[in-house]
């Protein structure tokens, strides 16, 4: 689903924040993409949402090139930053009919998912009232409701877990294993490592801009925990 | 005092940073913020004072000229930092932070305060000083101590406008926290206080025009609401130490009440201002589709209607439009006879100037991109392409400006009896200048975004793009103007006309042009900014 092959960004003046980045997301696998603060994460997944221009390697979803077919990996994609802001102008099911118009969501289609979404995250009632009116919570139930209404083949989420209640993050997963039972795949970057342990198929461990360590969950893990697979690969110098 | 000193530099700088764009290239300082606030109050003074202060020393009444721009200096400083009180004292997006933090909301409020009165001090000093030195100039009495008196004055006269700004911020933002229709609620108010000024400065221009007559008027008007003025000129005139010490007290004491009361009460207003309540009826209907052009045309449409500074800063040409227009029908009789004296003055490209001057305070697309903030990142990865997501944008642009401009147009061209190929070279001219100001825009905000600003309000007023993509396209009507001088005996008003034209069609061109190479790019650059 998600081929990234020799991805490298450099922003100007300063070091390279990812370096020569190669890793493949197959259909119905949960990804799980894990590192410290500032080392790669948030501009490798910017970058596959298409949100940020690159010039080294390549990376396609589901055949489409993000560079020279970006609208169609687009249209595959839904991508949700880790604090996502949304136009408080516009009320929620104001917001939902945009990214529906955007995605060109049928009409039914939308309305049955909104529907489906907006009572399982408990939001209906909210739709309403203006975004800016929104506590944090909701807004990210929103956006994230925004995403799955897309019905997406690739699922783009950087710490999706931060800001939502017990019960929604319950939802969320459920929702992941759905959408995966259909083919698509989940790629997340996350630093809650019990919940990349518990979720992930497989997943990638970065460190300054480079790949230290990718594989099956469980093999990774071995007898150990993530965790300290995780603090292990930090200590020992490599990247 | 070190708390509250570096709560004042961190709350002055934020006010300053509203027109920084960029981190190397292309930044304006904020010394380059102030000197641009210095340098407008300076012209405006300038200008003012100078065709005042002539007609004023011919009737031996030179003391009003300081009457008159120190109520200039007030308004000035009102309308420069209206919105700024509404956003940095009230609606600041760091609220949370600072009233975490070891300092008094009282500390809070007064070093806001006293930001807002150090910005306002800039354009009260600048607008009083050459006021000032012309009416020394005019033989105006007092001597030279006159400007070191209106230096001191100015401080205290300053009090005013931040006072003025405190309590009408105060207003927009309880109505903008309390109403459903808030954003309505907030722009009539702000178009009720623009036809206060406009009023102000109307009867302000008929002042200078008919200054005898308009003596008594003016100081019967001074004699009341309008006194602190009064004292200011006569104490510095006369060197009258009791006048001036009457006027500081009548600026500083209900300034102090003011803000004590509400710095008293900061916490709980800044509580209550944020708190917001949300509806939880809703009942999900039939919904459709409308395709993705709609959608983002919508969603231009709800920001614009739905953010009031947005509508009042780039909305008062769209009503001079027909304003003007419905004047000029109400005055046709008037319109006619002058136009019979001035013996077959041709009057259509001076129409154009007031048509496209119009047109050109309506920079929507000027801070377009700006307001989309940290929202980019919606449109970035939609499946758009970002020639259709810029081309909406213009589109919003053209929709709201072409029905005013065609209203307007009309009864121009009704009530001064323009000749039918007049009419049709005035349309196609101001459609012309509507459809070269609208990519201009967008191509100068998408040069200089601000994407990073603490709220809408100083987006769409006092950001490098707002001002640049309005000011520039006035730049070209200046030089219309002038061609009026210079073409309009040989060419005849049609010919002129038709030069105007040629001309606005290479704008629109170019400026289209720049904005289909360069846009797309810029758009996608936007991130890393």
């Amino acid at each position: 689903m998600l081929h990234i092959e020799h991805f490298s960004k450099s922003y100007p003046g300063h070091k390279r924040a990812v370096d020569d980045l190669s890793l493949h997301v197959a259909p119905g696998e949960i990804f799980g993409f894990i590192g410290h603060n500032g080392a790669g994460k948030t501009t490798t997944l910017r970058a596959v949402a298409g949100v940020m221009d690159f010039t080294e390697g390549t990376i396609t979803i589901d055949g489409h090139n993000v560079r020279t077919d970006a609208l169609a990996a687009k249209k595959v994609t839904a991508f949700l930053p880790d604090n996502p802001d949304l136009y408080e102008f516009l009320t929620g099911i104001q917001f939902l009919n945009f990214i529906a118009d955007l995605y060109e969501i049928s009409g039914d289609t939308r309305q049955n998912l909104i529907a489906k979404y907006g009572d399982a995250f408990q939001l209906t009632g909210n739709l309403g009232s203006p975004i800016g009116s929104y506590s944090h919570g909701m807004k990210q139930k929103l956006a994230l409701i925004s995403a799955l209404i897309r019905q997406p083949k690739l699922l783009i989420l950087d710490e999706p877990f931060v800001g939502l209640d017990p019960s929604a993050a319950h939802l969320l997963k459920q929702f992941w294993a759905e959408l995966c039972a259909a083919g698509s795949a989940v790629f997340f970057s996350t630093h809650v490592l019990e919940v990349a342990e518990k979720l992930c198929h497989r997943v990638a461990i970065i460190k300054q801009g480079k790949l230290i360590r990718m594989g099956n969950t469980a093999e990774l893990v071995g007898d150990s925990t993530l965790e300290d697979v995780f603090l292990e690969l930090e200590g020992d110098g490599h990247g | 005092m070190a708390k509250f000193l570096a709560l004042l530099k961190l709350n002055f700088r934020a006010l300053l940073s509203a027109i920084r764009v960029g981190r190397k290239k292309r930044s304006f300082s904020g010394i380059g913020a102030l000197a641009l606030l210095a340098g407008l109050s300076l012209y405006i003074s300038g200008v003012y004072s100078s065709l005042l202060a002539g007609q004023l020393a011919a009737v031996g009444a030179l003391p009003l000229l300081l009457v008159l721009m120190s109520l200039v200096a007030v308004l000035l400083g009102f309308f420069f930092s209206l919105f700024a009180a509404q956003g940095v004292v009230y609606g600041a997006k760091d609220n949370d932070l600072m009233l975490s933090l070891p300092i008094s909301p009282f500390t809070l409020m007064l070093s806001r305060t006293l930001a807002l009165y150090l910005e306002n001090l800039v354009s009260t000093v600048f607008v009083l000083l050459p006021a000032g030195v012309i009416y020394l100039w005019y033989g105006g009495p007092g001597g030279w101590a006159v400007l070191p008196l209106l230096l001191v004055s100015a401080l205290f006269l300053n009090l005013l406008p931040t006072l003025l700004t405190l309590i009408i911020g105060f207003v927009l933002a309880w109505l903008s926290g309390r109403f459903s229709r808030k954003a309505l609620a907030s722009t009539l108010l702000q178009l009720l206080l623009l036809a206060l000024i406009l009023v102000g400065s109307f009867w302000l221009s008929s002042s200078i025009n008919n200054v005898e007559t308009a003596v008594p008027a003016i100081l019967s008007f001074f004699q009341g609401w309008g006194r602190p003025f009064l004292l200011l000129a006569e104490g510095v005139s006369g060197g009258n130490l009791l006048q001036l010490a009457a006027l500081w007290a009548l600026c500083l004491v209900p300034f102090l009440v003011v803000v004590w009361l509400l710095a008293w009460q900061y916490k709980a207003i800044i509580t209550r201002l944020s708190t917001h309540r949300t509806r939880s009826d809703y009942k999900l209907g039939k919904l459709s589709s409308s395709g993705q052009l709609g959608a983002l045309l919508r969603k231009e449409a709800r920001r614009w209607f739905g953010t009031p500074s947005y509508v009042f800063n780039t909305g008062i040409g769209l009503l001079l439009l027909p304003g003007a227009g419905v004047a000029a029908l109400i005055y046709r009789e008037s319109i006619a006879q002058f136009l019979e004296m001035a013996g077959g003055l041709a009057l259509a490209p001076l129409l154009l100037a007031g048509v496209t001057f119009c047109l050109s305070t309506v920079a929507i697309t000027g801070s377009s991109i700006s307001l989309e903030g940290k929202q980019l990142w919606l449109l970035q990865c939609a499946p758009v392409p970002v020639t259709t997501i810029l081309g909406m944008k213009v589109a919003f642009q053209l929709l709201v400006i072409l029905p005013c401009l065609a209203v307007g147009w009309l009864m121009l061209c009704l009530a001064f009896a323009l000749a039918p190929a007049e009419w049709v070279l005035l349309l196609v001219d101001g459609l012309l200048f509507a459809l070269m100001c609208a990519p201009f825009g967008l191509w100068i905000n998408l040069h200089f975004p601000k994407l990073d600003a603490v709220n809408d309000a100083v987006v769409v007023k006092q950001s490098a793009s707002a001002m640049l993509s309005t000011f520039l396209p006035m730049v070209l009507v200046l030089l219309l103007f002038l061609l009026w001088f210079f073409l309009l005996e040989p060419l005849g008003s049609v010919g002129l006309l038709l030069v105007y034209a040629v001309i606005l069609a290479a704008a629109a061109v170019l400026s289209f042009l720049a904005l289909v190479r360069q846009g797309p790019a810029l758009f996608r650059s936007l991130e890393e900014k």
